[in-house]
C-alpha cells in the first residue's frame, strides 16, 4: 500500500509536468476570441417563426389523438449492447 | 367574475389534456362549432411546447425518433406545463419523467442523456468569466500549491452516470455513433469558458478529484481523495485538464 498522505513534492512534480505538457497544447483562454453577443443557437434568442409558433398546426390536430407508436426508432438503433439487447426496434415492455 | 375564474381554470386544465372535453361555458361569436376552434388552439399550445422540448433535448429526440419523442413530450407536457416564462429552462424535470416512462424501458440510458442536455444548456446560458492559465500556478511555492483552492467557472458542472453518456453525446456531435458499449459508465465535466460548451469524460478517480476541487477542497485534499480511490491516479493529467477545460477562474491559498 502506497502512502496516501499527499506529499508536496509529488504535487509540485505533477504540476510542473502538467504545465509543461498542457501549456503548449492548450489554447490560452485569453481575450483573443470576441464573443459575438446576440448570436445564439438558431431560434434560441430570436422570435422563432415556423415550427412551434402559432402559425404552425392550425390545420392539423396532431396532438389531440395520441395515436403515436410507442417504439423508439431513432439513432438508438445504432447503439448495441454486447449481447445486442438494447436499442431494439421492438417495444420491450417490462 | 367568479364564474370567469372557474371557466379560466377549466380552460387551462383542458388546454394541456388532449383527451379532455371542451370546457363548458366557452362561447365564440359566429362560430357554430366551438370544439373545433378550441382544438386548434389546444393543438397550437401543445405543438409549440413539443417544439420547445425538442429544441432543448436534440439528442434525446434523435435517439428515439420523431414519433416516440412526440408521444413522450405530450405525456410530459400534459403534467408539467412551463412554470417560468423562459423556454430554454423548460424540461428540468424531463429526465426524471423519462426514467419513469414505461415505454422507455428499452433505453435505460435515455434519462441520463436528457440530464446531460440539461447540464449542457445550463452551461450554455451561464454567466461569463475569464478562465486563468495553468502557468499562474507557478507563482506559488510547493507548500502553497498543496493548499491551493480554486475559484470555479460559473458554467462548470459534473454529471455522474452509469451509462456511456459521453460517447453517446460525442456520437451525435460527430454524426458517427460508431460502436458504443452500453456496459461502460462515463462521468462528464461540462464547462463553457468561452463561446462553446466543452465536455470531457472523467474516470472514477478523476471525477473524485474534480468534485473535491469544485467543492472548495484544497489541491492536497483533492489529490488524497482521488489517490484513495485509485493509487494510480494521474494527478498531472487531471490537473492539466482542470485548466484545459477552463474550469479555473482564480487561485488562492488556504491557511
Amino acid at each position: 500500500m502506497k502512502n496516501l498522505n499527499p506529499s508536496k513534492l509529488v504535487i509540485a512534480g505533477a504540476i510542473a509536468a502538467a504545465i509543461s505538457s498542457f501549456a503548449v497544447a492548450t489554447p490560452a483562454f485569453a481575450a483573443d476570441v470576441e464573443k459575438c453577443y446576440g448570436v445564439a443557437l438558431a431560434g434560441e434568442n430570436d422570435c422563432k417563426a415556423g415550427a412551434g409558433t402559432s402559425c404552425q398546426g392550425t390545420s392539423t390536430v396532431d396532438f389531440q389523438a395520441n395515436a403515436w407508436k410507442n417504439v423508439p426508432a431513432g439513432t438508438c438503433e445504432s447503439i448495441e449492447n454486447t449481447d445486442g439487447t438494447m436499442g431494439s426496434l421492438t417495444d420491450m415492455k417490462m | 367574475m367568479e364564474d370567469f375564474a372557474i371557466l379560466h381554470r377549466k380552460f387551462t386544465k383542458a388546454l394541456l389534456k388532449p383527451q379532455h372535453e371542451v370546457p363548458e361555458g366557452l362561447i365564440a361569436v359566429k362560430v357554430p362549432n366551438i370544439g373545433r376552434r378550441f382544438d386548434v388552439y389546444r393543438n397550437n399550445v401543445m405543438a409549440s411546447l413539443v417544439e420547445a422540448l425538442k429544441a432543448n433535448f436534440p439528442i434525446v429526440s434523435a435517439l428515439v425518433g420523431a414519433n416516440f419523442f412526440n408521444g413522450l413530450a405530450v405525456a410530459f407536457i400534459s403534467d408539467n406545463p412551463p412554470v417560468i416564462p423562459m423556454l430554454f429552462r423548460y424540461g428540468v424535470e424531463f429526465p426524471a419523467f423519462i426514467a419513469e416512462y414505461p415505454s422507455g424501458a428499452s433505453l435505460p440510458y435515455l434519462s441520463d442523456v436528457a440530464q446531460l442536455e440539461n447540464h449542457w444548456r445550463a452551461a450554455y446560458h451561464a454567466g461569463e468569466t475569464q478562465s486563468i492559465d495553468i502557468t499562474a500556478v507557478q507563482e506559488f511555492s510547493p507548500e502553497d500549491q498543496m493548499n491551493l483552492v480554486f475559484e470555479i467557472h460559473p458554467s462548470a458542472s459534473i454529471l455522474k452516470s452509469g451509462w456511456p453518456i459521453y460517447s453517446i453525446w460525442q456520437g451525435h456531435e460527430s454524426g458517427d455513433m460508431g460502436q458504443i458499449n452500453l456496459e461502460t459508465s462515463e462521468n462528464v465535466v461540462i464547462c463553457r469558458p468561452q463561446v462553446d460548451v466543452m465536455l470531457a469524460s472523467l474516470n472514477e478517480d478523476a471525477c473524485v478529484f474534480f468534485r473535491q476541487i469544485m467543492n472548495g477542497q484544497t489541491l492536497g485534499e483533492a489529490y488524497g481523495a482521488a489517490a484513495e480511490k485509485n493509487e494510480e491516479f494521474d494527478l498531472s493529467y487531471s490537473f492539466g485538464q482542470l485548466f484545459a477545460m477552463g474550469l479555473v477562474t482564480g487561485l488562492s491559498v488556504k491557511n
